[in-house]
């Protein structure tokens, strides 16, 4: 963590014919790798539909000449916290706005007379959705763009899931110093976990179980009768990074197969599952699921919410226990998993949640708030951070009553440091607060107060769809304004990040302008 | 007498039936709550004469017994020496409980109301201050009338009381009593007995100042006294079904001046009447309050809905003090204004007010805890002291605070789950939990601006009642008496399954003495 240079704080410094910046170095790499996944997109476009090519290839080109021009001229500096945060913070800035052109330049949402400005900010607002895996959506018209370019909507979510800060890291291992920090940045959950002792073993690592993990789902939903190749692909890169895009505007209920929704239910779950974990127990530790008492406590909160949803669907919702049983357990683990899929067939029919009762709709935002495990691809909080917040409370009781204890916070056999603690109520008041600030933010650029309250709160815990009238089957882009949808999309890489890269990524830059400034006032 | 005192205080006086007298801090303060109801009672019969029903000789009745039980009562019991803070924090939370019985049992006996659950919701609404009736409010007598808003002076007194004068002396050095510096409490509170004193003369002085006001502004003689004692108490309680939008600007500018000192509470009335106004001008505490003032007369007015300054600034300084006057239907304003009074209801009044919410010492507080994660997450090693009118706060006290508003916004989002299933909307759900907590009482929807319960459900009516006194109370005294009904509980189940084995023993042992002996021969 020592800064070898004595001026590597400010930024840029002149590094052997390269400027030194780790916010600039690790945006180039991070816009080389989604260059990639837009040039395969292209090439499936030109196989297929080849309506969109040119406008993929074109903001391939870009990404990759941009991101190539800030690799070659810059190189890696500092790694102090603040560089670190800037970087990833950035860096995802970076990633949703050259990740909005292919829907730009194909014009993808020019329609009903849409002006440019209208286009650009749902651009944006969808790039910003895909990367930070959240699956709200402002697109109306499916059959607009091509195979391709869906298929490229469906891999912003793919790489957004595990993170392109972690994949530079397992790729490219000479990013040098300041991995672990950078991957901690990035990385969903309290506490980084290693399963190596390099850094960058461990990043190719999550991505090795990461890649197979999708394909598995692929290979499974390409084999049960349903969707065809394409489909399982498309859903399979979306469900493994719990990011819930779908190339069909009904997403799941498209296909109206229980089977499917079966695979997708269990595709979910382990999707929000700490990934480290499967690592552990596919290299041979059995019991490592077992012994997890995050695990224990995510399958416990889902499956209470599916209870209670059952419950509240059958006994005041009208609908039959079988249909109230499917409908709950898909929407149950769909947001308890922050992925977002729906299986309602259309507005109003029986799994669009947002015309349940409005208890249902409660244990739905719950879930929201709450998310998957630490460590996995899914958003909301944490389980793990729900866990602490328990201990932490239960905590203030004894001690007001044994004003001098000392008492631990011990979570399953671990006791946590107080540094982890009070850094996890920190983000729990930083995360209401945000909610709060959304709320009052999205409601003076219009909108309903349930509609912006479940939109802001799925934005934050990248959820996708929301209550009122951005429910499972409404497009975000008839509900908000124009300036509410770019709040949101903020929202949304807020969410990924957890917070306090985005809120201390201007720590860098601001520190270095402050330099400047003194150094031209002297 | 020094013997007479120091043989009381041993419990060495007998009952005349010979039983010991019993020395509980919460069987004191019950008597004491019993003797002091009882006088409100027969000052709400006395007013309550002249008019044709029996509402005045029932509540002189009912007064009369009850302040002497609570006198006789009194004299059974003695404080014990050393209250600790497991018995003060369990006391309070059981006093209330058995405060809100004993109101619902006058409503009842006196006739007033004779439903069981509305007496108890009446009970409730009046001792914590909240602003919702279940009251035919133009049909009942001026007694009723009278108690009512006595209840609530009670409520409002008893709340100052133990916040200020006795969780302080018990629980030093935890975050439940964070009010005020300490050199600043010690002037007010240097012991028990003068607390108590100058809390009594405070707060009755400014009650009677306002009874004052309003008579001057035009109110009729039982109109200023309720609308007095309401106001100080801020238990929102109007003679009229439309609240204030009944009278004209002066009695509203009398309120919205009174409601302002109400929120502010009696460390304010403490340095005025010190003559120390200009030093509470350093108080952050203020400050911040006034800028929520501020803040949210703003949006109200900008919002669109046609308000004008003092509506919006009525209407602003009745939620944040958590009065809950009305002159407009403010539920029915724009998303925007409704959202921003929704904050500000959370938020609340100061710590030293009858008032409720989060308070808004602890929402600076609790914004001070994510800025020293934040600062934190730049330079992990750094030490950053958080200061509260120049005075540093120890880490500890802000842990323990962050436990406390965790709790409280458990009980927030469990109270909107509940509600949402009792049958109310997602937001009229959300907003009533956060209104009850707050002892607020309006709401969007079921309740109103207005605050009548009919639109509410039974079920909802009861949850509203455990949400009022969960604000109340301090919410750690709420979950220390569930913790130790839990444990009474459990141990009263150990002792019974102790004895019923005994049982079992004692019976087989009879079986087998029973049973024919067979000698060794046969």
């Amino acid at each position: 963590m020592a800064d070898p240079t004595p001026f590597s704080s400010t930024g840029l410094r002149r590094h052997r014919r390269r400027y030194s910046s780790t916010t600039l170095h690790v945006s180039g790499i991070a816009l080389g790798f989604v260059s990639v996944g837009m040039g395969a997109c292209a090439v499936l476009e030109l196989l297929t539909s080849n309506r969109d090519t040119a406008a993929l290839i074109m903001s391939g080109a870009v990404a990759a000449g941009v991101g190539a021009g800030l690799w070659y001229f810059t190189a890696p500096g500092s790694v102090r916290n603040r560089d670190v945060f800037s970087a990833v913070g950035w860096t995802w800035i970076a990633t949703a706005l050259i990740g909005a052109l292919p829907f730009l330049l194909a014009a993808t949402f020019a329609t009903g007379g849409a002006g440019l400005t209208e286009q650009i900010v749902n651009s944006i607002f969808e790039s910003a959705s895909g990367f930070s895996s959240t699956g709200s959506t402002v697109l109306t018209d499916f059959e607009r763009p091509g195979r391709g370019l869906l298929m490229y909507r469906q891999a912003t979510q793919w790489y957004g899931g595990m993170g392109v800060v972690v994949l530079a890291v397992a790729v490219l291992p000479f990013l040098g110093i300041g991995g672990l920090e950078l991957v901690s940045a990035e990385a969903p959950g309290p506490a980084s976990d290693r399963l190596a002792p390099r850094v960058s073993q461990t990043a190719r690592r999550l991505w090795i179980i990461y890649a197979g993990f999708t394909a598995s789902v692929a290979l499974v939903l390409f084999v049960v009768p349903g969707p065809s190749l394409y489909d399982a692909v498309a859903h399979a890169l979306t469900t493994a990074s719990t990011g819930g895009f779908s190339p069909h505007p009904d997403s799941i209920g498209h296909f109206g197969s229980l089977t499917v929704e079966a695979v997708v239910i269990v595709a979910m779950i382990v999707g929000g599952t700490s990934f480290t974990l499967h690592w552990r127990a596919v290299t041979g530790d059995r019991s490592a699921y077992h012994r997890d008492s995050e695990l224990r406590s995510y399958l416990f909160v889902l499956a209470l919410a599916t209870g209670l949803l059952v419950a509240l669907l059958w006994l005041k919702g009208g609908f039959g226990f079988p249909q109230s049983v499917r409908a709950a357990l898909f929407n149950a683990v769909s947001l308890g998993t922050s992925t977002g899929y729906s299986n309602a067939t259309g507005p109003g029919s029986m799994a669009d949640f947002a015309t349940w009762v409005s208890g249902a709709q409660v244990v739905l935002l719950f879930l929201m708030v709450v998310g998957g495990c630490s460590g996995s691809t899914a958003g909301g909080i944490k389980i793990m951070r729900m866990q602490v917040l328990g201990i932490v409370m239960v905590r203030s009781v004894r001690q007001s009553q044994m004003p001098r204890a000392v008492i631990p916070v011990k979570l399953g056999r671990r006791i946590l440091t107080e540094g982890i603690v009070s850094r996890v109520v920190g983000f729990f008041f930083l995360h209401l607060l945000l909610v709060l600030v959304g709320l009052v933010v999205v409601t003076a650029l219009g909108g309903d107060l349930e509609t912006t309250l479940g939109a802001v709160v799925s934005a934050l815990g990248n959820m996708g769809p929301a209550l009122g009238e951005a429910g499972p089957t409404a497009n975000f882009a008839d509900t908000f304004s124009q300036p509410a949808r770019l709040v949101l999309s903020f929202w949304m890489v807020i969410g990924r990040l957890e917070i306090f890269p985005v809120l201390l990524m201007f720590a860098a830059p601001w520190r270095r302008f402050r330099e400047l400034a003194q150094v031209w006032v002297r | 007498m020094r013997r007479r005192t120091a043989d009381r205080e041993a419990g060495a006086g007998v009952w005349p039936l010979g039983l010991p007298r019993t020395g509980s801090w919460t069987l004191v303060g019950l008597t004491e709550a019993v003797s002091v109801l009882g006088l409100v009672a027969v000052f709400s019969g006395l007013v309550g004469l002249g008019d044709d029903n029996g509402d005045a000789l029932a509540f002189t009745t009912a007064g009369v017994v009850l302040t002497l039980v609570g006198f006789r009562g009194r004299r059974r019991v003695f404080r014990p020496p050393g209250p600790t803070p497991h018995s003060v924090i369990t006391g309070t939370g059981i006093l209330w409980g058995a405060m809100i019985g004993l109101v619902a049992s006058v409503y009842l006996a006196t006739g007033t109301i004779v439903r069981l659950d509305n007496a108890v919701v009446e009970a409730a609404a009046g001792l914590t201050t909240t602003a919702v009736t279940a009251l035919p409010v133009p049909e009942v007598s001026r007694a009723v009338l009278v108690w009512r808003a006595g209840t609530s002076w009670v409520g409002g007194l008893a709340a100052i009381v133990v916040s200020i004068v006795v969780l302080p002396q018990v629980l030093r050095g935890t975050a439940l009593p964070v009010f005020a510096t300490r050199e600043r409490w010690l002037e007010l509170v240097p012991n028990y007995a003068t607390g108590q004193r100058r809390v009594a003369a405070l707060y009755g002085g400014f009650t009677l100042a306002c009874i004052l006001a309003y008579l001057g502004s035009g109110l009729s003689p039982t109109d200023a006294l309720v609308h007095g004692l309401s106001t100080a108490s801020t238990g929102g309680f109007s003679t009229n079904p439309d609240s204030f939008a009944a009278y004209g600007t002066g009695p509203r500018a009398v309120a919205t001046g009174a409601m302002i000192v109400a929120g502010a509470g009696l460390f304010l009335m403490w340095g005025v009447f010190r003559g120390r106004a200009r030093c509470l001008w350093r108080s952050q505490e203020l400050r911040l309050y006034f800028a929520i003032l501020v803040g949210a007369t703003v949006i109200l007015v900008t919002g669109g809905d046609g308000l004008g300054i003092a509506d919006a600034l009525f209407t602003v300084v009745s939620i944040a003090s958590t009065t809950g006057f009305a002159t407009r239907e403010w539920t029915t304003f724009g998303s925007a204004a409704v959202g921003a009074l929704l904050v500000t209801a959370g938020v609340g009044s100061m710590l030293s007010s009858a008032g409720g919410g989060i308070r808004v010492l602890r929402a600076r507080l609790l914004m001070a805890y994510g800025r020293r994660e934040l600062r934190r997450q730049l330079d992990p090693h750094a030490v950053v002291v958080t200061r509260h009118d120049d005075q540093p706060l120890d880490d500890r006290t802000l842990d323990q605070l962050g436990g406390f508003s965790v709790a409280h916004l458990t009980v927030v989002g469990c109270g909107a789950l509940l509600l949402a299933g009792a049958g109310m909307s997602v937001p009229s759900g959300v907003w009533s939990a956060v209104s009850a907590v707050s002892t607020l009482g309006p709401a969007p929807e079921a309740v109103g601006a207005f605050g009548h319960l009919e639109g509410v459900t039974r079920p909802a009516r009861l949850l509203l009642v455990v949400l009022m006194l969960a604000g109340r109370v301090p919410i750690l005294s709420l979950l220390a008496s569930i913790g130790f009904v839990l444990r009474f509980n459990r141990s009263t189940g150990r002792r019974a399954r102790r004895l019923s084995r005994s049982l079992r023993r004692m019976l087989q042992q009879r079986r087998l003495d029973r049973e024919p002996r067979i000698s060794p021969d046969g």
